[in-house]
C-alpha cells in the first residue's frame, strides 16, 4: 500500500510539473506593451489603429481594395487566415461578388475541387497562404489576391 | 460598434462590478435554497454560475413581454430575487471551522502553482481584446446584437448578417456577455475577458470545494485545483471568448451535483437550474445535462418523488424550449449535425480514430500515464467513479458526433476535437485526489475550508 501511495504521489507531481510547464504566456514583453497601450486607448481608437479587434475596419478596407481589383460580377472565395489563438486552424467564408450576401462556412478544398459556384478569385485575407494550385495575382491592403484554377 | 467612449480598464471595473453584484445575489440565493448548510467553497462557484444563468432568464424575460432592456430595469429584477431570498435571515447553523493549522510545503507549492496559472491566465485574458473567430462570428456577434438592440429581437433570427452565427445553438453564453455589456454601458471585447476569467475562477472554486468535501483533506482538494487550473488546452482557448470557460465551470457543476442530496424543493429547483447551465451554454452540454438526469432518476429509482421530477424538468427545460423555438421559426438553418449521416462513415470513424490515436493520445502518453495511475484505483478503492465514466461517455459522443456529421475532417479534427476533449477534464481531479488522499477514518464529516 505505501508503494502504491508513493507511485500515486509521484505519478500526481509528474503531471502537475509538465502541465505547469504549458501556463506560462509566449511573447510576454510583447503582450505587455499591448496592455499599457490598450489601457488609455478606447475601443474604437484602438480597433482603428490595428488592435486584435481591428476586424471591422481593416476588413472594410481589405473588401474595398478586393472589389476594386476584380470584375463586377466575379464570384470570389473569401479565405480568412490563420485564427491567432490556434495556429494551424483556418475559417472559410464564402461570398458573392457583392460581399453583402451572407456568409456561410464552406471549406477552400472541396469549393475549388467541384467549384459549383464557378469561383474566380480567392482573396485571403490576413495573411497565411492562398490555397494549392491558386496562383497570386497581387497583394492587397490586408492580404492577397489570387486567380482561381 | 457603439462609439466606445471610455477606456476598457474603466468598461472592466463596471463589468466587473456587475460580476461581484451577481456573485453576491446568487451566493444569497443559492445558500437559501441549500439545507445542507455546511459552509464550503463550492457554494461560491454554484452561486456564481446559478445568478449568470438567472439573469440571462430574466432578460429573455424582459424581451418576452416586450420590454427593453435597461440596466435598472435588469438591477431590479435581480434586488428583488435577492430580497425573496430572505439573507438577512441566517442560512442555519454552519459547522464549526477547523483550527488554522500551518500550511505544509507541498500546498505552499500547490498555492503557487494555482496563483501561477491565475496571474498567467489573467495575463493573456486582459492585454488583448476576445478575438476568436468563433467570438466574432458566432458568440460575441449574437451577444452584441443582442446588446445593441436592447433585447432579443427578431433580428437574431432573420438577419442575414448573421447567417453564420448558428443561430440554433444556446444563447446562455452570449446573454451572459450582453448582460455584462448592460453594467459596462458599452461593447468592448477587451472589458468582457472579465467573464471568462470569472468562470475560471468559478471552476476552480468548484473544483477546491468538492474534492474537500469529498476527501475531507486540504491537500488534495489543492491539488485537484492545481490539475484544474494547469489545463492549457482548456484555459487558452477558453480565453478567446468562445464558450468553453463557462461549459467547464457548467460541466463541474451539475456532474459534481450529482453527489447533493435533494432535500427539499427549494434545493431541487435550484440544483435543477444548475444542471441545466451546461445545456444552455453550448449545445455539447446537452451531453452532461442528459447524463445527469439519467443517473439523478437512476440514483432515486426506489423513490421517484416531486422533487426529483422538478430537478429533471428545471434540468431539461431552457434545451428543449430553445429547440422548439428555433425548429418553431420554420429558419433554414445551417446545422454542423442532424443533417443525415455521410456515405463515408466508416472511412470518417477511421480517421477519427486514428486522430485519436495518433495525435491526442500518442502524443500526451506519458500525461495519461500518469492520470490512469491516479484516476483507476479510485474505481474500486472509494466509490463509484462517475467522473470517470462521464468522461468516456463524453470522449465517444464528442468524437462520434463530429465523425458522423458532414464537416471536413480535416478542419475539425485538430481545431474541436482536443478542445472539447479537455472540457470536462477538471472532473478527472476528483477520482485523482480520491487516490491521492489516506483513508478517511470513521467519524463526523470534517467542515471544508
Amino acid at each position: 500500500v505505501r508503494a502504491g501511495a508513493w507511485i500515486a504521489r509521484a505519478a500526481a507531481a509528474f503531471l502537475l510539473v509538465i502541465q505547469t510547464r504549458g501556463i506560462l504566456p509566449d511573447n510576454i514583453p510583447n503582450r505587455w506593451a499591448a496592455l499599457l497601450r490598450s489601457t488609455t486607448v478606447a475601443l474604437a481608437p484602438r480597433r482603428a489603429a490595428g488592435s486584435g479587434a481591428s476586424l471591422d475596419r481593416n476588413f472594410d478596407l481589405f473588401m474595398a481594395h478586393v472589389r476594386a481589383n476584380t470584375p463586377e460580377h466575379a464570384v470570389i472565395l473569401l479565405v480568412i487566415s490563420p485564427d491567432p489563438n490556434r495556429r494551424a486552424s483556418l475559417a472559410w467564408y464564402w461570398h458573392r461578388s457583392n460581399f453583402l450576401a451572407a456568409p456561410r462556412l464552406v471549406y477552400p478544398e472541396e469549393v475549388l475541387r467541384q467549384n459549383p459556384a464557378r469561383v474566380d478569385y480567392v482573396a485571403l485575407y490576413g495573411g497565411g497562404e492562398l490555397p494549392a494550385g491558386v496562383p497570386s495575382v497581387r497583394p492587397i491592403p490586408g492580404g492577397l489576391l489570387g486567380r482561381a484554377p | 460598434m457603439t462609439g466606445a467612449s471610455a477606456a476598457w480598464p474603466l468598461l472592466a471595473l463596471r463589468v466587473l462590478g456587475g460580476e461581484a453584484w451577481a456573485f453576491w445575489w446568487g451566493c444569497a440565493v443559492w445558500r437559501r435554497a441549500r439545507s445542507n448548510k455546511e459552509r464550503n467553497l463550492a457554494d461560491w462557484g454554484y452561486g456564481y454560475l446559478l445568478a449568470g444563468f438567472l439573469r440571462g432568464g430574466l432578460l429573455l424575460a424582459l424581451s418576452a413581454l416586450g420590454i427593453r432592456w435597461r440596466l435598472w430595469i435588469l438591477v431590479a429584477a435581480e434586488s428583488t430575487i435577492f430580497l425573496a431570498a430572505r439573507p438577512w435571515r441566517p442560512a442555519g447553523k454552519a459547522s464549526p471551522r477547523e483550527g488554522h493549522a500551518p500550511l505544509p510545503a507541498v500546498e505552499w507549492a500547490l498555492i503557487g502553482v494555482i496563483s501561477l496559472a491565475a496571474l498567467s491566465v489573467t495575463f493573456q485574458t486582459l492585454c488583448e481584446p476576445l478575438r476568436a473567430y468563433d467570438f466574432l462570428a458566432i458568440w460575441g456577434l449574437k451577444a452584441r446584437t443582442m446588446f445593441l438592440e436592447g433585447g432579443l429581437t427578431h433580428t437574431l433570427l432573420t438577419a442575414p448578417a448573421l447567417d453564420f452565427s448558428h443561430r440554433e445553438y444556446p444563447l446562455g453564453w452570449p446573454l451572459k456577455l450582453a448582460g455584462a455589456s448592460l453594467f459596462a454601458g458599452e461593447w468592448d471585447e477587451q472589458a468582457l475577458g472579465i467573464l471568462p476569467l470569472a468562470n475560471f475562477l468559478a471552476c476552480l472554486l468548484l473544483v477546491l470545494g468538492t474534492v474537500r468535501r469529498l476527501t475531507g483533506n486540504r491537500s488534495c482538494a489543492l491539488f485537484s485545483a492545481a490539475f484544474s487550473a494547469t489545463l492549457a488546452p482548456l484555459w487558452t482557448s477558453a480565453f478567446s471568448g468562445m464558450a468553453d470557460a463557462p461549459l467547464a465551470a457548467a460541466i463541474f457543476a451539475s456532474v459534481s451535483l450529482l453527489d447533493e442530496h435533494l432535500n427539499g424543493m427549494g434545493e431541487a429547483a435550484a440544483a435543477g437550474c444548475l444542471v441545466a447551465i451546461p445545456g444552455w451554454t453550448k449545445t455539447e452540454g446537452l451531453i452532461a445535462v442528459a447524463y445527469v438526469i439519467a443517473a439523478a432518476l437512476w440514483k432515486r429509482r426506489e423513490r421517484l418523488d416531486r422533487e426529483v421530477g422538478l430537478f429533471c424538468l428545471l434540468a431539461a427545460v431552457p434545451a428543449v424550449l430553445w429547440a422548439l423555438r428555433v425548429q418553431l421559426s420554420g429558419l433554414r438553418l445551417h446545422r454542423d449535425l442532424a443533417s443525415g449521416l455521410p456515405d463515408d462513415l466508416l472511412a470518417r470513424a477511421g480517421e477519427t480514430l486514428r486522430f485519436l490515436a495518433t495525435r491526442v493520445v500518442w502524443p500526451s502518453l506519458p500525461l495519461l500515464m500518469a492520470g490512469l495511475i491516479l484516476v483507476v484505483p479510485a474505481f474500486w478503492r472509494k466509490r463509484f467513479p462517475r467522473e470517470a465514466v462521464f468522461y468516456a461517455i463524453w470522449a465517444a459522443a464528442v468524437s462520434g458526433a463530429i465523425a458522423m456529421s458532414r464537416l471536413p475532417l480535416t478542419f475539425h479534427l485538430p481545431s474541436a476535437l482536443p478542445r472539447l476533449l479537455s472540457l470536462p477534464l477538471p472532473l478527472l481531479g476528483v477520482p485523482m485526489a480520491e487516490t491521492l488522499a489516506p483513508k478517511k477514518k470513521k467519524g463526523p464529516a470534517v467542515a471544508g475550508p
